[in-house]
Parts: C-alpha cells; structure tokens; sequence
C-alpha cells in the first residue's frame, strides 16, 4: 500500500539519484517544508545543490529552467498551485514549446509539475483544473495520473526519458489516496500502452460481466469513480473505467476497443463544462463509435464558474460522487 | 459524556488524516483541564493535543497510527478505573443496519419493467437481485421441453440461439428442425432460472453474456437472435455478437420462399410460408413471422419485426428497426422510414415519415 503522494516523492528522489543531471525549481522546496504539498521532502536534504527554492516568479525560474534544458539539464518546476501556470504561459506557449521546431537539434526536456483540482476550500485562485488552456498547445505533453497509475513511474518516465516538454498534473486530494493496486484491490486493472511511459488505465468492477456503463475520465475524477465503483460491486452495476494518463492522447483502436463494448459512455472531468477535453474526446469517439453507442455521450464536468470556498458550495460547483451516481442512474433507468 | 472525548482535529486545509506520534500521558493517567496529551503531525505540521476537561486519560489508538480525522483518540474518564464499554458505545457506528432489500440495478430493472419490487422482496424473503426481476416478469419457463428432439449430426450448421428461452426459442427450433443443414446445439437467455433444463432437447446453457465464451470454445458455428419483442434489445444484441467476433446466420424455415436474385444479410429469421420475390433486399437481423410476402423489387433494411401476414407490394422500401403488427398491406413504390411503428390491419397508400408511430382507426370502440 502507498499513497499517490508516496510514490511521487519516491521516484523524484529516485530521478536524482539515477541521473545527476535532474534538478528542481520552484518556491518552498528546501526541508524541511519540502513543497507545499511535499512532494520534493527530504530531496533537499540529500541533494542541497539540486534543488533550487526561487523567489515568487513563476515567469523567471520557468524560463531558466528551459534554458538549462537546452543545454543539456533535465530540470524539473514545481509551480506551487496549477492556477499560477498563467504567470508562466508565455513561456511555455511561446518559448519552451517551441524551440524544438524552431532551432535544428535543440529539445527541451522539461517536467512542469504542479497541483490541480478543488475540494478543499482553497477558493476561486487555487482550486481550478486548468488543463483545458494547455491542451491545445502544440509540442507539450499534459500528463494526469490518475489512482489506477502508479504517478511515480509516470513521473519517472517524463523526467529520465522525455524529450519534449511534460506539463505533469498531480491532482490535490489524490496525494493522500493510496493507489489501486493490480493484486490486492477489488477492482479488476489493466493497462493499454498506447504512447510509450504513458499508459490508459482499464478497470472494471465486475470483469465478468458486460459493462451497463463505461466512464472516460482522467486524473482526480479516477478517486470519484473508484469509489462509486467498489460499493456497486454489491448493487449488480457493472462499470468500466477508462482513465488515459496522457491528455493529448490518440484516441487509439485499443481505447475506442475498450469502449467499443459498452452501450453508453460518460466522459467525466473535474475541470469547468465547455470547450474542454471532454468535448473533444466525444467528437472524436462520436467519429468512430456513432454506429454501436446507443445512448448520447453523457459528460460531466465542473459547472462553468468561479470555485466557492464554502464546502457546500464548493461541492454544487465541483464534478462530485452524486453527480455522477446521478449519470449512472440516469443512464440506466 | 460526549466531552470527555478527544477527537483527532483538522489540523490542515491539506490533509484528511493524521499521524498519532506520540501519547504523552500514560495510558489512564490523571490529566489537568487543557493538559497536552499527544502529538499528531500532518504532511504540514506537528500539534499539541489538548484535554478540555480534567480526568483520566484513557488511550484508544496506539503511536504511530495514521487516523482519519474526527477519530477518537482518547476517553477523558471521571474515575481510574472506570468502564470504557459505554463511551465506546457512542464512538461505534451503529450496527445491524438491516441489509439493503435489493440491489440498485434491481431496482432500476423493476422500474423499467413495471415491477413492484416491494411485493417481490417480500416474496423472496431475500435480496432481490436483477435476474429475480427478469425471472418474475418471464413467462418463457411455462413452454420448456414440450417435446424431446435429436438432431442427425449430418446437418453440418450447429447453431446457438441467443435470448431463446422463450415462446420464439420453440418457433426458430421448430423452423431449424425442419431445415436439411442446421442443428441447434444450445440456447441462451437472460432468464437465468431456466439454466439447466432443456427445450425441444436442447440444452438452455445460460444468460446471454456467455456467448463469446462459447464462440471461443468452437462450440457452435452460427448465432440467431430470437428476441422479437424489444427492437433496441434484438439490435443492441447483434451489434454486441459481432463485435465480439461471433458469426451470424439466417434460420429460414424450408417452407419459406427465397426467389431468384434475393440478397439476404445475416440474422434474419424467416418463419413458414413467408414469400420473398425475385430481387429483395433484405438488410440484417429482421425477423419476418408466417406468411409474410415481400413482393419483387423491394428493399428491407436492418432490424425490423413482421407480424404474421404482413405484405408489401412491388419495389417498397423500408427502413431500419420498423415494427410491423399483423396483416399490414403497403402499396408499391412507398417509403417507410426507419423506426416507424405499423399497427395491425394498416393499409399504406402512401409513405411514412422515419419515426413515425402509426395509429389507425378501428370499426369499434374500446
């Protein structure tokens, strides 16, 4: 058993010592505060010239961070809430994104990590689930583990083997969250590799049997899902979870044959409603499965507004477990 | 009572849970009002637990346990040696919630089906789960093994009927019994009581959902869908059966009349005295009862019912999923588009829109 937040510290610290040239950036790393979320704990200690505290400029250290991955580095930014990535878009939209093709044997190897997601009453600037303004950006991988991936080995993957820019997504409420496990947990896993270190996660509650619904989501909608997926075990509803770890992802025969079985799918997302990545995986399933859905993709996403502070309001606001137990039942009856 | 129990606090905005690090009064040891009794510590900070009344702390979880918050961790008691059994009592969750008396999908099952799934708890004296809904709305267990028949093994076809365990199972077997190249090898159905028994000597293997590992086992060599009552079901089955690699057939009773230059797809089920003339097209999936006459020319798409003695005239077209009931008359040359729903006794002189649910005037008053 391990948590989300477990396997991400592991494998940062297992970065560093497998390859000297990995460094991280970001503000509030040393220990022993260790990131404000603490996925860089203990790093410091162990590698004090590898890990830089920089002061509140997201803009400045994101840019240094791209120059020393183009001189050969493989840094790796912590932006300490994900709402702050727009005070270093212009570098990533018009610079670290763009290098590659515009200069002849320059690529930039740099992991941008960084917390998503609400629910903790954290408010309206640092609680969305932007990943809709990235996710058309040309030349950037955006990565979202979801609790039926080890985060770890994903991270690990960007870090030591990328070649191009990774916006990595850590959802907030999932770093306290033990992950699934192929052995152990009563959910059925697999995994489609349909892009090499970033695999689609499959789980069914109950594998046996035809699924009454599917679900594509990714990242902390997977904590949502999972849960409502274990207690319908005893109430005979039978769901396949569908959680791609890469956003931008082809929409591959594998995934469209995962979901090619089942009768009605929800896209799921705890991002706000419209113009989001749920829109544009409906097109593109619409493309190719409009002939055996039997029912019109069903999508839910956060509602398109500002995140209230307050729980209740929060949770009227947020993608929540009965919106979509009311999906399911909706679907169903 | 309910104050002398000491509850793991939400520490932070971060964390639903806290380490128990270290207790810092013996177990049952006297504590002063706001006396520090443990040290818990989160991802983002190391606290002081404090007792707000004066006693005996009586420890609940040992150092080194990660507690959700809101967790007990301590009973302030009034004397040393006071029980602990009734300050339990308040912590535990209360028990014995009388088990859930059917499971979701049951329920959704009965609301679809008309079921009163209160009566039918009550019946069972039991959890009622999906297939008792199916089960009590299922007549089909009425018409098993009216009769016992052995198939030469010549017939070189071995076909499965899929959702057959009911009235049309006996019809298709019938028609299959009759023909020179197919034997039925196996039913299926969703009823999952009939499992087990046998009609017209064929074993009902299960519910329908075994099919691919049938078809996996080389156990039969065709599939027929015998569901005629539920269009979406009939379709949505083809479509499943073929996306899991199963091969259709047709089961055409030999008194059932194919003209020259007939197209047929797969699926369909054509049952005696049905007249198919020169230059059909008959899509996939349909099932066409008795003495159904498709005159020359027309085209038939996918998934569509005729009742008995349903007749079209030359060069008609029909859509998909169209539901006819008996003895309907459609001129030449008409359109009927998809998912129209044609009563009895309609005569059509001329062509009905996709979607159309067609009501007829009757000669008498209900």
């Amino acid at each position: 058993m391990i948590t989300f937040l477990e396997s991400l510290q592991n494998s940062l610290l297992a970065s560093f010592d497998k390859d000297d040239r990995v460094l991280l950036l970001g503000e509030d790393l040393i220990d022993p505060y260790g990131g404000a979320f603490k996925v860089s704990r203990g790093l410091s200690t162990k590698y004090p010239d590898r890990v830089i505290s920089t002061p509140i400029s997201e803009a400045g250290f994101t840019g240094i961070a791209g120059g020393m991955a183009m001189r050969g580095l493989r840094p790796v930014v912590e932006i300490m809430f994900g709402d702050f990535l727009t005070l270093c878009t212009d570098q990533i939209v018009n610079h670290i994104t763009k290098f590659a093709s515009m200069y002849p044997g320059v690529t930039v190897p740099l992991v941008i990590r960084t917390p998503m997601g609400g629910g903790r009453g954290y408010g309206a600037t640092h609680s969305q689930s932007l990943e809709k303004m990235f996710l058309g950006v040309p030349g950037l991988l955006v990565v979202a583990p979801s609790l039926a991936h080890n985060p770890g080995k994903l991270l690990e993957h960007a870090i030591l083997h990328e070649e191009s820019p990774v916006l990595f997504l850590e959802n907030k409420l999932l770093y306290g969250q033990e992950i699934l496990s192929e052995s152990t947990d009563n959910l059925h896993l697999e995994y489609i590799e349909t892009q090499h270190g970033y695999p689609t996660a499959v789980v069914h509650n109950l594998p046996e049997t035809k699924p009454d619904v599917c679900i594509l989501a990714y990242g902390g909608a997977s904590r949502l899902i999972l849960d409502i997926m274990n207690r319908y075990i005893d109430e005979e509803i039978s769901i396949k979870a569908i959680f791609p770890s890469l956003l931008k992802t082809d929409v591959s025969a594998d995934i469209l044959g995962a979901i090619r079985g089942c009768s009605s799918l929800i896209i799921a997302e705890e991002g706000s409603a419209g113009f989001n990545w749920g829109s544009e995986m409906a097109a593109i399933i619409y493309e190719v499965l409009h002939t055996t859905l039997k029912k019109p993709i069903f999508r839910l996403a956060a509602e398109d507004s500002i995140i209230p502070c307050a729980k209740n309001l929060e949770d009227e606001v947020l993608l929540t477990t009965i919106k979509l137990e009311h999906a399911i039942t909706e679907i169903l009856a | 009572m309910i104050e002398r129990l000491i509850r793991l606090p939400a520490v932070n905005a971060n964390d639903n849970t806290a380490m128990l690090v270290e207790w810092l009064v013996e177990d049952r040891s006297p504590v002063t009002n706001g006396a520090p009794v443990a040290y818990i510590e989160t991802t983002k900070a190391a606290i002081e637990i404090e007792t707000p009344i004066a006693g005996y702390c009586a420890h609940l979880h040992q150092e080194g346990e990660k507690l959700p918050e809101g967790t007990v961790i301590a009973v302030i008691l009034e004397h040393a040696d006071e029980r602990i059994d009734p300050y339990l009592q308040l912590i535990e969750p209360k028990k014995n919630e009388q088990a859930k008396q059917w499971t979701k999908k049951a329920e959704l099952m009965a609301e679809k089906l008309g079921v009163d799934i209160t009566k039918l708890a009550e019946e069972l004296g039991r959890q009622v789960k999906e297939s008792d809904v199916l089960t009590y709305r299922d007549p089909g267990n009425t018409i098993i093994d009216l009769l016992d028949d052995q198939y030469p093994d010549s017939r070189y076809e071995r076909v499965l009927l899929i959702g057959g365990g009911g009235g049309g199972g006996i019809l298709a077997l019938d028609a299959i019994s009759r023909t020179h190249h197919q034997r039925a090898v196996g039913i299926l159905d969703n009823n999952s009581t009939l499992a087990g028994k046998t009609a017209m000597g064929v074993p009902i293997l299960g519910t329908n959902n075994m099919a691919k590992q049938l078809w996996d086992e080389k156990f039969f060599d065709a599939a027929i869908i015998i569901v005629t009552a539920s269009i979406e079901q009939r379709e949505a089955l083809f479509h499943d059966l073929l996306s899991e690699g199963i091969k259709m057939t047709n089961v055409i009773d030999p008194m059932a009349q194919i003209r020259t230059h007939c197209s047929l797809g797969v699926g369909n089920l054509i049952m005696a005295n049905c007249f198919l003339a020169a230059c059909v097209k008959l899509g996939d999936n349909n099932f066409l009862a008795s003495h159904v006459c498709i005159e020359h020319h027309s085209v038939i798409g996918s998934h569509c019912t005729f009742g008995p003695r349903t007749t079209t005239s030359g060069a008609v077209t029909i859509g998909d999923r169209v539901k006819f009931g008996m003895g309907a008359l459609i001129e030449p040359y008409l359109t009927i588009g998809d998912e129209c729903v044609i009563p009895s006794g309609s005569i059509l002189t001329s062509s009905i829109a996709p979607r159309t649910l067609l009501k007829i005037k009757r000669n008498y008053t209900e």
